[in-house]
């Protein structure tokens, strides 16, 4: 109004924009240093290792990139939130007309707007729920593209048919069409601001539902700790050094047992082919597939995704398998003539795999080798090592004779378990005993894992796999309530005047408040339910695509879980809804008090 | 024999603490009768906007009582006090005061709504036909010339038919055509439908409409001119306004 050019008009919006984004970075970097470390160190106490045990580590090049990322995010915002409006008078801008507020609805326009919104988002939950999303990078932005357009779409075409229904219906409400043209002028025909934050709940939603899901059923499937160390032993040298190690006075005061177990390749032809000198055996597999047969073709993808019919089949003895289990406190496992289990890996296969193998087993799958038929009595899936020495996705556990029959004596490896004294744990607790444990063999200059490492891994699974998606579901979670909220309040303060027109014409606070109450219900409404209806295809879609293989097989528990968490945020946002109308209830008791300005 | 619409007896409104008090009314007393068109005058800050927002029970004053058809309006709370500001009185703000996410027909029913009433009544075409504002029925206030925004907020205010219209400054947003055209209407309201109406004005040309015009000065009443129109012209009667209003020190001498 007094004449200032639009150019110094935009570099001040910018230097402030600019001001308030580094005050932003000073303060949040160090707070989320802080809270970071505070979350490992509650990971550290919680899982045993001991605050004194945690490391404070800083990375300067992750602090560039968040800085980098944080505004290079505010620069693309403001390009494209400048895009729209670079050639408008900043007077424009401050005063839209009604005209522009209230534009005319196009029913055709509108109900093309909810068909497409549909058809996009069905399109795009079918692709995650096969798993076509799943399978690259291309088809997974192909289909939050469609979700995110579809969102879009599906918000303002129903926005702009419910506002025709709405006029048209004749409210009960003394203030209907007052109510009607609010609602018109801030969420049916202004639905861009709403459909971003659906989308944001959605993800919170998504999110949330997934990662509870996933960390409860991870933390009751429990921790797989077998033993505390493997070492490997890889040649006879490596083989005498562990041994002398072991047998050791201090090692004798540090651990309780130390046990080998074998495991070889089954020498197959296949598996010689270049050098026939060698050992060989004859193995087929026919009579597994035949058995195979009367199953599904689902279970019997499973088995093909087991690879059960390879030709490299590992061998492992079945004494070594015992001195695990007993050390473990279990009973050992027995095989009578003819008979021999199967190993898959814990890692890998889940319980849906172990479900379908023990289908499979009613058929009695056997195995020939050197003409001998081996019937599959069950299948062992726990670890045989500490950590990643070894893994065998699937193979065969055969007893000692069997094994020393069928193996190349040249390519056997001894995997030796080490368990550390009862006394130890019990003084020091697990994850401190294992530390001590660790210290004492790094002397010894021998290859060797411990639990810490298994521990670690499974505990960055689960941080990754749910507490990243928790952590970012609230985030989103806040940000969306936040917006919406916010929209709604700073709407109710921009347009006080028009409340207080409607006291002094005689509105009594009821029917004031009436009309509130049902503007902040669609407010929240249409947003919230648009992110909880499409929230239970993205849960879904979650469940079916990137669903850990540990957890795998839990359906039922997973959805369950699901479901409930889904019913909890329903809780909260009813809360927050609640809160909301409370200020703006507080909002319309001091707008009846008008005062005098003086 | 005309009725007493409205009574103010011994009105006092301060504003402020002790130390620095500002006493707006003073004791002022007055009175209006039915079908009368009673101007309010007085120079900035004499208290005349005070007065109308007390009888309008936008503010409450320290002491005094406002009567309306006898009844005292302090006593006046919650549906009593809506009814008493939606049917007793219509109120005419000198910016209009129109809902700008409303229709000019959705603004003139907005009374309606707010009091239950249903429909679209035969007076809103009748006073939509009046006040020349038939065409921008459908238009919201953004699409609406100055002029045309106060007679939909004069049909708003007249729409429930009330015992007395309150006008705060009604041309004061206005160019001298349409305050003049807006003060025609208003006259001939009140001349042919009898309504009462009670206008705070600075406008001399605008207070020649009335039949008696109370001057007010610190809170109390200064002047009272009267006019019998059938013994003076509204130019005589606006000369004498003037001149009051010159003894005041202030005021406007607009020529419509």
């Amino acid at each position: 109004m007094l004449g200032m050019k639009r150019r110094r008009l935009f570099m001040w919006l910018m230097a402030e924009d600019f001001y308030s984004g580094t005050m932003a970075l000073v303060i949040g970097l160090p707070v989320a240093v802080f809270l970071s470390e505070m979350i490992s160190l509650i990971t550290a106490k919680l899982i045993g290792l001991g605050i004194i045990g945690h490391r404070f580590t800083l990375s300067v090049e992750g602090l560039a990139l968040t800085v980098i990322g944080f505004l290079g995010i505010k620069l693309a915002a403001n390009i494209l939130l400048s895009f729209k409006i670079i050639k408008r008078e900043p007077y424009r801008l401050m005063h839209d007309t009604q005209e522009e507020k209230l534009k005319i609805v196009n029913e055709k326009r509108s109900l093309g707007m909810l068909v497409f919104g549909i058809l996009f988002l069905a399109i795009a939950y079918a692709m995650a729920i096969v798993g076509i999303s799943w399978e690259n990078l291309q088809y997974f932005g192909f289909t939050l593209v469609l979700g995110v357009l579809g969102t879009f779409l599906l918000i303002k075409g129903f926005c702009a048919i419910f506002s025709k229904l709405i006029k048209n219906r004749k409210g009960k409400e003394e203030l209907h069409m007052f109510t009607f043209r609010q609602l018109q002028e801030n969420v049916f025909l202004r639905s861009g601001a709403l459909t971003i934050s659906s989308l944001l709940v959605l993800v919170a939603i998504a999110c949330m539902s997934y990662g509870i899901s996933v960390a409860v059923t991870n933390l009751q499937n429990g921790n797989r700790h077998n033993m505390d160390f493997t070492f490997e032993q890889y040649d006879e040298e490596s083989g005498k050094n562990i041994r002398n190690l072991m047998e050791q006075e201090k090692t004798k005061e540090l651990i309780a047992d130390w046990r080998g177990i074998r495991v070889t390749y089954l020498p197959t032809r296949n598996l010689w082919e270049e050098d026939t000198d060698r050992k060989t055996c004859e193995y087929d597999t026919t009579s597994m597939k035949q058995a195979a047969g009367n199953l599904s073709q689902e279970q019997r993808d499973i088995l093909e995704n087991i690879n059960i019919y390879r030709d490299d089949l590992h061998m492992i003895d079945l004494s070594g398998i015992n001195e695990i289990l007993k050390n473990q406190g279990k009973e050992p496992l027995s095989l009578e003539e003819g008979e021999l289990f199967v190993y898959i890996d814990p890692e890998v296969y889940g319980a849906e795999e172990k479900k379908t193998f023990d289908s499979y087993l009613q058929y009695h799958p056997k195995m020939l080798i050197d003409d001998e038929e081996y019937v599959i009595k069950a299948v062992c899936s726990f670890d045989i090592v500490v950590d990643r020495s070894i893994t065998i996705g699937f193979g065969i556990v055969l007893p000692d004779e069997l094994f020393d029959r069928y193996a190349d004596e040249d390519n056997i490896y001894t995997y030796w378990n080490v368990w550390l004294s009862k006394s130890l744990i019990e003084e020091k607790g697990l994850m401190q005993a294992v530390m001590e444990g660790n210290r004492y063999f790094s002397g010894s200059g021998l290859e060797f894992e411990n639990y810490l490492q298994n521990m670690g891994r499974q505990v960055f699974y689960v941080v990754a796999a749910s507490y990243l998606t928790i952590y970012l579901a609230l985030i989103f979670l806040i940000i969306a309530n936040t917006v919406i909220s916010l929209l709604y309040l700073m709407q109710e303060k921009k347009t006080k005047r028009r409340y207080h027109t409607l006291i002094r014409l005689g509105s009594t606070y009821e029917k004031i408040w009436a009309s509130a109450k049902r503007q902040i219900k669609w407010y929240f409404g249409v947003p919230l339910g648009a992110a909880f209806v499409s929230g239970i295809f993205g849960v879904y879609s979650l469940f079916s695509g990137i669903l850990p293989s540990n957890v795998r097989g839990q359906g039922l528990m997973l959805i369950l879980i699901a479901v409930i968490v889904m019913i909890i945020l329903c809780v909260v946002e009813c809360a927050y809804v609640k809160m909301v109308m409370h200020i703006s209830r507080e909002n319309i008791v001091q707008m009846m008090e008008i005062r005098r300005i003086e | 024999m005309k009725q007493k619409i409205l009574e103010v007896q011994a009105l006092y409104k301060e504003y402020g603490k002790k130390e620095n008090i500002t006493k707006a009314l003073n004791g002022l007393s007055c009175s209006v009768m039915e079908g009368e068109f009673l101007g309010i005058m007085g120079s900035s800050g004499s208290g005349k906007t005070t007065l109308l927002n007390c009888i309008a029970t936008m503010i409450s004053p320290t002491k005094g009582k406002i009567l309306l058809k006898g009844e005292d309006i302090s006593g006046f709370k919650g549906g009593k006090l809506a009814e008493y500001r939606g049917n007793e009185i219509g109120y005419l703000f000198q910016d209009f005061e129109l809902l700008d996410n409303l229709t000019g027909r959705e603004n003139i029913m907005l009374p309606m709504a707010i009091h239950g009433e249903t429909g679209e009544p035969e007076s809103l075409e009748q006073l939509a036909g009046y006040l020349e504002i038939a065409e921008v029925l459908d238009k919201f206030p953004a699409q609406m010339s100055g002029g045309q925004k106060q007679r939909v907020a004069a049909a708003r205010a007249l729409i429930l038919k009330p015992a007395l219209i309150l006008a705060d400054e009604p041309t004061v947003a206005l160019d001298s055509k349409n305050a003049k055209s807006l003060m025609d209407k208003l006259a001939g309201l009140n001349e042919n439908q009898n309504t009462t109406i009670m206008m705070v004005t600075h406008d001399g040309n605008a207070a020649s409409y009335c039949s008696r015009i109370l001057f007010i000065q610190d809170g109390i009443i200064f002047h009272e001119l009267r006019r019998n129109p059938e013994e003076e012209s509204q130019q005589d009667f606006y000369k004498r306004i003037i001149a009051v209003m010159a003894q005041l020190g202030g005021g406007s001498a607009n020529v419509y």
